[in-house]
């Protein structure tokens, strides 16, 4: 019965840290009607104690890295964290710069990578939605990275 | 027996809100051009909440909050055994005093002081701006309350000739309600209507006046520092404070009286849906959010002077 | 904007019905001229490295340093699809997706290419060259088969150095030696 799947309501945090604002525009514009994230149950929430999915963007600059790691830390389990762009996962057009204090995955585990600079907003959908896998597997406790299969819509189509 | 019915009737009130939420978000939803969630989506929400597991922060007093909650399940369940039931033969009430009206309005009152508690309890600077614009929105709003339910209940005492012990009581506007077809065709109680349809935003929170939680602002306001089965519950106390909001302006002034219970129930659940259009999902779906002193000045002045000239008239 | 203004937007929008577009339940759309992911095809690369020089975020690796093979590798992960690598590419090599939007893994070492070029023998020398591309081919014999590809892959060297005569007894030599099918 989906009115009992906990992976039916998805409450995301939308953490910046230190991305130039087109990824964030874009998580923006999943959320506007044309994309209508909502119907999957999909809500944004203000307060990272609320979140089950952290939705992150940017490069982790050296002064946000402190706050990032704790607003990360406050997330109640199970938590999934999706990283949205590339400067995200490997540092991007900011890689090796001097205020990057690595990219996401070197700080905290991370479950889902959407690539693009920035990626369609069908993309961070996807994402979610790969991501409410990913927190279904974590209840029941056989969470492993490699077994995460690709959903039908989450294909590189 | 009737304690029985009437705690199979606040679980059923229960589960309508929740589904009143969803219904309420299916429709702005419709309302902006897009599907939305499915109507039983805060059902779901709901369950969620409670196989959360977080840490509290350790400046934060959960003792302060629990107890806020403990308060607000109380408040809620008083509210419901004042409120009318749909039963054979009409509506009865589980609990009946000469002063219900009185207390159901502290009942509010005291809904929005468990707010402002869970938001001092939280310690921390968005939850503390939250509680103070909540004590804001609250000073700004309880007095037009206070003054048409007062009007209301003198306009009640005029009209049945009851005696004037049982002012203020809601088995008063019961009886009245058997003399008149309806309510509102007295001028006193549409404007008292009107105007409590006006409070209700900032009494339920809605988005106009939903300052004390406003999510783009103060990242949730008083709940910030809330989660997991602690949040839950707290999802659980907003939205009964809105089925009793919607619950109370039905049944004082609309629900037409039938002998059917079953057509009584089903015309108390479809009414309070009614309600929640008008006081919540509309003003949500148009309008953005005010900020606290335009919200205090529209209190102060609109409904406020509203309410003065209410209670003047129904005192003459 | 006035409350009449509003509800009339509402209405409309009521009897339009919603505006959402058709995405899990239909393949992604993309726009025309949607910049995808470049994809590399050894056969016509060349070795010039220009797509590494422009690569903007440097995505692009290239090490030939590396045994006998032209280490070449795309980390999707950099990558900002700008396609200035395709635009840089003097032999075709680059091309890029332009039909699918979504890039979504939960892995992200998965989202690399790696390919690369082998080095071949040139036939008169036995000196070890980077296979000639596809396209140099074409445009020096008008066909790409094994033998134009052996008589394409003289090395600098004896082009400078060796008479006609004696690459074409070389190549005729080492098409006789390993058997390369004629054309
Ligand atoms: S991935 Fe590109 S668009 Fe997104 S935040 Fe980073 S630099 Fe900006
Ligand atoms: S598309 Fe742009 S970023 Fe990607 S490999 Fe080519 S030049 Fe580099
Ligand atoms: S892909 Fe094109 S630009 Fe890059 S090294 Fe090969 S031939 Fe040169």
């Amino acid at each position: 019965m989906d009115i009992l799947k906990p992976e039916k309501s998805l409450w995301i945090y939308h953490l910046n840290t230190g991305s130039c604002n087109g990824c964030d525009i874009e998580i923006l514009a999943a959320l506007t009607p044309k994309y209508d994230a909502e119907r999957f149950g999909v809500k944004l929430v203000g307060s990272p104690r609320h979140a089950d999915i952290v939705v992150a963007t940017g490069p982790v600059t050296a002064v946000a890295k402190e706050s990032v790691l704790r607003v990360i830390d406050q997330v109640p389990d199970p938590k999934a964290i999706v990283v949205v762009g590339v400067c995200g996962i490997t540092g991007g057009v900011f890689r090796g710069g001097y205020s990057v204090a690595g990219p996401l995955d070197t700080l905290v585990p991370v479950d889902v990578y959407v690539f693009g600079c920035p990626p369609k907003p069908e993309g961070i959908m996807v994402g979610i939605l790969k991501a409410a896998e990913v927190l279904e597997l974590k209840r029941k406790g056989n969470y492993h990275k490699e077994v995460v299969k690709i959903s039908e819509h989450g294909e590189t189509i | 027996m009737i304690i029985g019915v009437w705690v199979l009737w606040l679980i059923a009130l229960f589960i309508w809100s929740l589904l009143i939420g969803g219904i309420d978000r299916k429709i702005v939803a419709h309302l902006q051009g897009r599907y939305g969630p499915p109507f039983w989506q805060d059902i779901t929400d709901f369950l969620k909440l409670f196989r959360k597991r977080g840490k509290t922060a350790t400046r934060s007093s959960s003792i302060v909050s629990d107890v806020a909650l403990i308060v607000g399940i109380i408040a809620v369940v008083v509210g419901l055994s004042i409120l009318p039931m749909p039963t054979v033969g009409g509506y009865t009430q589980l609990l009946s005093t000469s002063g219900d009206l009185i207390i159901l309005a502290y009942v509010f009152a005291l809904l929005a002081i468990v707010y402002v508690l869970i938001g001092f309890g939280g310690k921390s600077p968005y939850t503390m701006v939250g509680a103070s614009r909540e004590v804001s929105m609250l000073l700004s709003y309880e007095i037009p309350f206070i003054l048409v339910i007062v009007a209301m209940g003198y306009r009640a005492i005029l009209l049945t000739g009851l005696p004037v012990s049982t002012i203020f009581s809601i088995a008063g506007f019961l009886v009245l309600k058997q003399k008149m077809a309806l309510l509102l065709l007295d001028p006193i109680f549409l404007g008292s209507f009107l105007v409590l349809l006006i409070l209700g935003p900032a009494i339920v929170g809605a988005v106009p006046f939903d300052i004390p939680e406003a999510e783009t602002e103060i990242v949730d306001g008083y709940g910030a520092e809330m989660h997991g089965p602690r949040l839950g519950v707290l999802f659980g106390i907003k939205h009964m404070k809105l089925l009793l909001y919607a619950y109370f302006l039905w049944t004082i002034f609309l629900s037409p009286v039938t002998s059917n219970i079953w057509l009584n129930i089903i015309m108390t659940l479809l009414g309070t849906l009614l309600m929640v259009l008008v006081i919540y999902t509309v003003p949500r779906a148009v309008s953005g959010r005010f900020r606290v002193e335009q919200g205090a000045k529209f209190y102060l002045l609109g409904p406020g002077l509203a309410s003065i000239v209410l209670l003047l008239l129904s005192l003459i | 904007m006035p409350f009449g203004e509003i509800f009339g937007k509402l209405v409309d929008t009521l009897i339009g019905g919603p505006v959402v577009k058709p995405f899990p339940k239909e393949p992604v759309k993309v726009p025309p001229k949607w910049r995808g992911k470049p994809q590399y095809d050894s056969e016509d690369c060349t070795g010039c490295r220009q797509c590494e020089r422009v690569c903007p975020p440097s995505a692009i690796t290239i090490d030939d340093k590396k045994g006998d093979f032209f280490h070449y590798e795309i980390d999707y992960g950099v990558c900002i699809y700008c396609w200035y690598c395709i635009d840089a590419c003097p032999t075709t090599a680059l091309s890029g997706d332009d039909k699918s939007g979504l890039y979504v893994d939960t892995d992200r070492t998965k989202e690399k290419l790696n390919d690369g070029v082998p080095y071949v023998e040139c036939p008169v020398c036995g000196s070890k060259i980077l296979r000639p591309a596809r396209t140099l081919v074409v445009r020096q014999f008008k066909k790409y088969t094994p033998e134009t590809l052996v008589r394409a892959s003289v090395c600098p060297k004896c082009r400078r150095e060796k008479t006609p005569e004696e690459i074409e007894a070389g190549i005729e030599k080492y098409i006789e030696e390993h058997a390369v099918p004629r054309d």
